[in-house]
């Protein structure tokens, strides 16, 4: 066990938060207009995430081609310089990757109108340039409202959050002290509604707290769809501004 | 089956190819060894073409201090889609001991790419790819500068001796850590090289340097054509 | 960027032309616009990102570790990412050979400076990600390497330089830190057209030159590697020698200025 104290009697979490309070959330969208035709820029907590949308637009090789829908490809660049540690070797076919990759596609493919685009590619490329801990949920942010930006017809946002389970107490958008220290679980939730796209359970949760746990994560995730969606609503207005004004 | 990679070995030994009626031209004997006399600093040197049979073409270099295999494969076909001019690719390989790093291999291999875009005529080949290898069977400079005149050198023998049409015969000159690689008989530069020591500059010793590396080159050049000559007479 | 062959020709018969006109109306030694955004990764010593105005974009990160460098005598490691090649595509391999080559070099980074005490120093990893790229990155890369390493600030020795007697290890201030002073190289991107010679080719000048130059600048002098580069594969062609001399003029005469600008961030 660890020798911090993470959750103090009086209910305060290392960082200062209480249980159900989110880590700071600042993201801005076409952060990168000449290389992607949608891209964001988050940083939720002490993460930083660049996305970068390309497409939908031709497939490299013919046998990407799917004449019925767009073909969704997402790759994970977690830089070595992420963590507080450098980490020795290059992330780039790890197993934990490709299953992170894998598990954001089948998230992706079920709320984008792919059946919109056949016979393309969207290419999602995400680097990871901090983390501290609840990674997962902060790249189906990013790739949400990169996706926006593209202009990709979807269903409604992604919005991705963790929340870890200490004794009895969920504890909401955990950090990387905390995500040691306990289990934890990811979700994605879609929109406003109570669906999950995306159940992530990588440790052991004690089935009947998964209840409450599950209903924070989903408060939570709906709390982070307000604050994308006020993100986007301003950089939009601000684009009107400079088109009305020219 | 892509019938124009040669690389494969073709068969069992005794096989024997399909021989028609039509009189097949007289083979070319292949080039022997010459040897230089060693004079102005140039390293006795030792030429051998025609050295790998199933390549187009391709030359061994040798001298005390090194020795150097290049074999040239094509022009052959490249898939994909159509391209107006042919592509060269070069590869460098160590001998058995590792002495440069994957990586620097690379940077000059991209470098002779360069050189050797602007010397062959590549219009001529269009959707055809050229593929060449260099391998540093021996060596004892252990600096590739040292070495890179050599490999220019047999690159562009080998190139010859496959047949393939080429502008300018090109090689580098070495000058105090300088490569150098000149055509035109020296009033143009295609290719250089400094890996370590201050650029000297000024003009009095650019001049010296250009003017030393430029009589290297046309030393090294008139021991090519000398070479190609003989060969030819044979 | 895909220019038709009338575009190439009217491009570069513009830029043989003498006096030379480049297609953005830059003077031959003029540089784009670049943005430059210093330490804004907190668990990195020093990091930056610099964005060139064709939204060529390269962001680069400096840690540091302790090591004892009588085991450890290569204090400094350059690793390149370029997004969306792989680690061993040539482009990847050939500017992580020409950026060690530069950087370790006995002009590049003074590892001396690196030195703790008698027996540790600091081994400091330079991570460089490309996230785009429209033409030949070297010059990006290496001006946010430079920009980074100024803003690096490593944590400040407390415990007695000299440890060849005493067995303990460095002990560091709890918050006070110490920049790193180190000058590294920059290095320069050319492209010669005709007879003329141009630094930083945007990616349609590239795109028509008939050689390119990478030239290494330190401290006021020109310093190698220098070297030649090809930057296309269908207008390269020999070169009169004096350009050689002309470029490495130009960087001499202009490196200053741009080291200045980067340094008064």
């Amino acid at each position: 066990m660890s020798r911090l104290e993470i959750y103090s009697p009086e209910g305060l979490r290392l960082d200062g938060r209480r249980w159900n309070e989110l880590r700071r959330f600042e993201s801005s969208i076409n952060t990168h207009p000449h290389a992607s035709d949608g891209s964001s820029y988050l940083e939720q907590g002490n993460n930083k995430i660049i996305t970068l949308v390309k497409g939908p637009k031709e497939p490299t090789s013919r046998s990407q081609v799917d004449t019925n829908k767009a073909l969704l490809r997402i790759s994970v660049n977690i830089t070595q310089f992420s963590k507080f540690e450098r980490s020795k070797s290059s992330h780039r076919n790890e197993r934990r990757v490709l299953e992170m990759q894998t598990a954001l596609v089948r998230t992706f493919e079920k709320n984008v109108m792919l059946n919109l685009y056949p016979r393309t590619l969207i290419d999602i490329e995400i680097h990871v340039l901090q983390q501290d801990g609840g990674i997962m949920g902060s790249l189906l942010n990013g790739i949400t409202l990169a996706l926006i930006d593209a202009g990709i017809a979807m269903y409604d946002y992604i919005s991705g959050i963790s929340v870890g389970l200490y004794d009895t107490t969920p504890l909401l958008d955990v950090n990387s002290l905390e995500e040691t220290a306990m289990s934890s679980v990811t979700l994605g939730v879609v929109g406003k509604s109570e669906k999950l796209s995306l159940l992530l359970v990588e440790d052991k949760i004690p089935l009947d707290r998964m209840e409450t746990v599950l209903a924070i994560g989903i408060a939570g995730a709906h709390r982070i769809r307000d604050l994308m969606d006020e993100e986007l609503r301003s950089h939009a207005e601000k684009r009107v501004a400079n088109a009305s004004s020219r | 089956m892509n019938v124009q990679d040669r690389r494969r070995l073709l068969g069992p030994g005794n096989a024997k190819p399909i021989a028609f009626a039509s009189s097949l031209e007289p083979e070319t004997e292949p080039l022997k060894a010459e040897e230089v006399a060693k004079k102005d600093g140039i390293p006795s040197l030792s030429i051998k073409s025609d050295i790998i049979e199933n390549c187009n073409g391709s030359t061994l270099i040798e001298s005390d201090e090194f020795s150097i295999v290049t074999s040239v494969y094509g022009p052959k076909s490249i898939r994909g889609s159509f391209t107006s001019q042919g592509t060269i690719s070069i590869q460098l390989k160590n001998g058995i001991v590792e002495k440069y790093q994957t990586n620097e291999l690379k940077e000059v291999a991209s470098w002779l790419v360069g050189i050797f875009n602007s010397v062959v005529n590549l219009e001529k080949y269009p959707k055809s790819g050229i593929d060449i290898f260099v391998n540093l069977v021996i060596d004892k400079t252990n600096d590739i500068s040292k070495l890179i005149p050599f490999i220019v050198m047999s690159t562009c023998l080998a190139l010859v001796d496959s047949g393939i049409e080429m502008i300018d015969l090109t090689t580098a000159a070495e000058i105090d850590g300088n490569v150098i690689s000149f055509t035109k008989g020296g009033e143009e530069i295609v290719g250089f090289w400094k890996d370590n020591g201050d650029a000297v500059f000024n003009d009095e010793d650019f001049t010296s340097i250009l003017g030393r590396c430029k009589e290297q080159y046309i030393n090294y050049k008139s021991l090519m054509v000398n070479y190609l000559l003989q060969g030819k007479k044979k | 960027m895909v220019l038709s062959v009338a575009e190439k020709s009217y491009l570069y018969d513009s830029l043989a032309s003498k006096p030379s006109i480049r297609p953005d109306g830059r003077l031959p030694h003029q540089f784009r616009p670049i943005e430059i955004f210093t330490n804004f990764l907190p668990s990195s010593d020093g990091s930056s990102r610099i964005i060139a105005s064709d939204g060529s974009e390269c962001i680069v990160s400096i840690k540091s570790k302790v090591v004892d460098h009588s085991i450890e005598n290569d204090l400094v490691q350059v690793d390149i990412n370029v997004a969306g090649e792989r680690d061993d595509s040539i482009i990847v391999e050939t500017l992580s050979s020409l950026m060690n080559k530069v950087l370790k070099s006995n002009k590049g980074i003074d590892t001396s400076k690196l030195q703790l005490t008698k027996k540790y120093s600091f081994k400091i990893f330079i991570d460089v990600l490309i996230i785009s790229s429209y033409s030949y990155p070297a010059s990006l890369i290496s001006f946010s390497i430079f920009s980074a390493l100024k803003a690096t600030k490593l944590p400040k020795l407390v415990s007695s330089f000299d440890d060849l007697e005493v067995e303990e290890l460095p002990m560091f201030h709890d918050y006070d830190l110490v920049t790193l002073d180190v000058n590294p190289p920059l290095v320069f991107v050319l492209a010669i057209v005709g007879d003329n010679i141009f630094i930083d080719p945007a990616s349609n000048e590239t795109e028509v030159a008939n050689n390119g130059l990478i030239v290494t600048w330190s401290n006021g002098k020109v310093i190698s590697p220098i070297k030649t580069l090809a930057l296309n594969d269908r207008y390269i062609n020999g070169f009169n020698p004096l350009l050689l001399k002309n470029g490495i003029k130009l960087v001499e005469q202009y490196g200053q200025n741009i080291a200045d600008a980067l340094e008064n961030l």
